[in-house]
């Protein structure tokens, strides 16, 4: 069934794969903001460890679907992959690093004799909750505000950035989205302690510290999406395939995309949503509502970024060298074989959700933590 | 409780160390098939030979060239025709050595089954450069809309398409990788491999005739055997990605220009991060361990 697609709609199919991989990411990336929380929220030793168990029991959804992302792309678009990983090396290292201490640090926490203490391992998983989010965050913005790197006529991509893609997090407008995201992260977090915890006085806490983040987070998102509408965007001509700056590019893919837009404003309005309600009346299911409206968000960001004959990772160095869908993705045959592959991804889904419900079955209380032997 | 434990450790050990041997014997085929000069550096066989012998312990010449003519072993012990069989299911076959692999001259099956003469290292480096330019003539041509020009570029490309990565290399020796150490790992993890399957037997035998617990020295070589584990898979590790190069495809693509053009110091720092939170890591994995094996099992728990 594959076979009859055209290489071009087989590239538009895996953008929007690693579009849907990507916006899941940042909604599961709650964990890392609620990492960021455990010593503010957590007052007493039971209250951090209801904390840490509530995030272990999600940190691996986080993690999988970020390797994914990332396997994702590496097959679906290599050349991205090449220039970006090979030339931002110095980021993705941290982004690396970041995520190589989480993972242990649910494990080591609370066992007995663990070397480096329970507070080290706390101050890993914060690391890896502002790191984490701001560095991702920031990443994705250069798919609109580019990078400087050269591609030549054999493929391989040369970094021209000073820093090794340190220097990326230099740019406001890739800041602004990267503090977009950790503000983001900590608000959902919240909204997931709220609907998980079972604990009256932590809960009421979590609540006041909603206001503030969700805030910086609209102020942050704000700043940037603006920005964005009114920005020179990076275009290819679908005939000659040259890549050239068009006045409010990405203004206009949402208006020749329109399903696009309505993905995007029904995605901001619920992420709004689920905010508001929780912080007028006492609910716990705001998650079901902003996390969802996370996804949509960050779904039509990534289609914006790509579709509509627009470069989705473009180089200020040489523009020409600008990738697109179409001169980085991997070979007809290739997307083929991983569409096959790809029919398995609502099962994995449906898998997910069925291990989600179980776990999530119960709240957790204090009762628990003293009980549990596989508590963190 | 211990002794419930050991039982499953040996029986699960003794299975995965036999498939291991088994899938072993499988990938020895692959790698004579695909990438000979691997097994050649396995084995530090320089100057191949029909009927060539499997070495069991052995130490290769110190600082041997490919083409000096000091002998390849200071010393072998050897299983006959042993190694020919498992590269090609045939006592008899010929197994190149790195020399043979370099200058070419000796018989091979090609990928249509039909027997022909090995060509040189340096041929194939000039072959892979006609198709690396070919593929620049091709690309040029193209922008200029030149189609007697584009065919013959995709011509002369096709032809020696199956020799591109050669054309990275200019040093025939460049395709010849770390022997000592190559042989040294190869060694290493088969011997350790063939050991595991004599513990975990024997260990089985004293439970079954009820005799474990009175041999403490096999008691304490099981502890001094869990590292001879990761060294066996870090040597396995090494035969793999040592003896494979230069390539990172085989014939397709070199190491040298696969890498990513990143400073050396930049891979230095990134590998010493590495090692300095892994070590941390190691201690804190080894300290919970213990301290866990005192606490000792509780009820239900795992």
């Amino acid at each position: 069934m594959f076979e009859t697609l055209s290489h071009f709609a087989l590239q538009q199919y895996w953008w929007v794969i690693i579009s849907l991989l990507g916006s899941t990411l940042v909604f599961l990336l709650f964990v890392q903001g609620g990492q960021t929380l455990i010593s503010s929220l957590g007052k007493t030793t039971i209250e951090r460890r209801m904390l840490v168990n509530s995030l272990g029991r999600k940190w691996e959804f986080t993690f999988t679907t970020l390797v994914t992302f990332g396997g994702a792309f590496f097959a679906s678009f290599p050349l991205f992959y090449a220039t970006s990983f090979g030339g931002a090396y110095w980021v993705w290292m941290l982004i690396l690093f970041a995520f190589i201490i989480q993972a242990i640090s649910y494990e080591y926490r609370s066992k007995p004799n663990n070397f480096l203490g329970a507070k080290t391992y706390e101050t890993f998983l914060f690391i890896n909750g502002a790191l984490g989010t701001i560095l991702l965050g920031t990443a994705v913005a250069t798919f609109f505000t580019g990078s400087e790197f050269y591609v030549n006529n054999m493929n391989s991509s040369f970094w021209e950035g000073s820093a090794r893609g340190l220097e990326l997090a230099l740019n406001p407008h890739n800041l602004s989205l990267g503090f977009a995201v950790f503000f983001l992260a900590r608000t959902l977090g919240i909204l997931y302690f709220m609907n998980n915890i079972d604990e009256e006085g932590m809960i009421s806490r979590a609540k006041k510290k909603l206001v503030f983040n969700a805030i910086l987070f609209v102020i942050f998102f704000l700043t940037f999406i603006i920005w964005l509408m009114l920005i020179d965007g990076f275009a290819y001509h679908p005939e000659t395939k040259e890549v050239y700056m068009e006045p409010n590019k990405y203004l206009h893919n949402f208006l020749q995309l329109p399903v696009v837009a309505i993905l995007f404003i029904a995605g901001v309005l619920l992420v709004l949503f689920g905010i508001g309600k929780s912080i007028h009346k006492a609910c716990s299911n705001g998650i079901w509502f902003a996390g969802p409206g996370t996804i949509l968000t960050v779904f039509a960001l990534f289609l914006v970024a790509g579709f509509n004959h627009t470069a989705f990772y473009p180089s200020t160095f040489d523009l020409q060298s600008s990738l697109t869908i179409e001169n980085a993705s991997s070979s007809k045959y290739t997307l083929t074989a991983m569409s096959y592959v790809s029919l398995m991804v609502p099962f994995v889904a449906a898998y997910i959700w069925y291990a989600w419900k179980s776990i999530n079955n119960k709240k957790i209380n204090k009762e628990e933590m003293d009980e549990d032997i596989h508590v963190y | 409780m211990a002794k419930r434990s050991m039982i499953i450790a040996g029986v699960f050990g003794l299975l995965s160390s036999l498939f291991l041997i088994y899938t072993g014997d499988g990938s020895a085929y692959q790698v004579a098939q695909k990438q000979p000069m691997k097994l050649a550096a396995m084995e530090g066989l320089y100057e191949g030979s029909e009927g060539a012998g499997l070495i069991m312990i052995g130490v290769p010449t110190p600082g041997k060239e490919y083409d000096d003519d000091k002998d390849d072993y200071v010393f072998k012990i050897e299983i006959p025709k042993l190694l020919s069989f498992l590269g090609y299911r045939d006592f008899n076959a010929f197994v190149p050595g790195v020399k043979n692999l370099v200058e070419g001259g000796y018989p091979m099956t090609d990928e249509n089954g039909e027997t022909r003469t090995a060509i040189s290292a340096k041929e194939k480096i000039e072959k892979g450069k006609l198709s690396i330019n070919a593929l620049a003539e091709y690309k040029k041509a193209k922008e200029n809309g030149n189609d007697t020009i584009q065919e013959q570029s995709l011509k002369v490309f096709r032809e020696n398409f199956q020799y591109f990565g050669y054309g990275f290399l200019n040093n025939p020796k460049s395709i010849i990788p770390n022997v000592p150490l190559t042989f040294y790992s190869f060694h290493i993890m088969v011997a350790l491999g063939f050991y595991f399957v004599l513990l975990f037997m024997l260990v089985l035998y004293l439970i079954y005739k009820n005799k474990l617990e009175t041999k403490k020295w096999l008691l304490r070589l099981a502890i001094f055997t869990i590292p001879l584990a990761y060294i066996a898979s870090m040597s396995g590790w090494i035969v793999a990605e040592v003896g494979r190069q230069p390539w990172t495809i085989q014939d397709l693509l070199p190491t040298v220009a696969a890498v990513s053009n990143i400073d050396a110091s930049a891979v230095q720092i990134t590998f010493w991060l590495f090692a300095i939170i892994f070590t941390a890591l190691l201690i804190a994995e080894i300290k919970i361990m213990t301290k866990q094996i005192k606490i000792g099992p509780k009820e239900g728990g795992h």
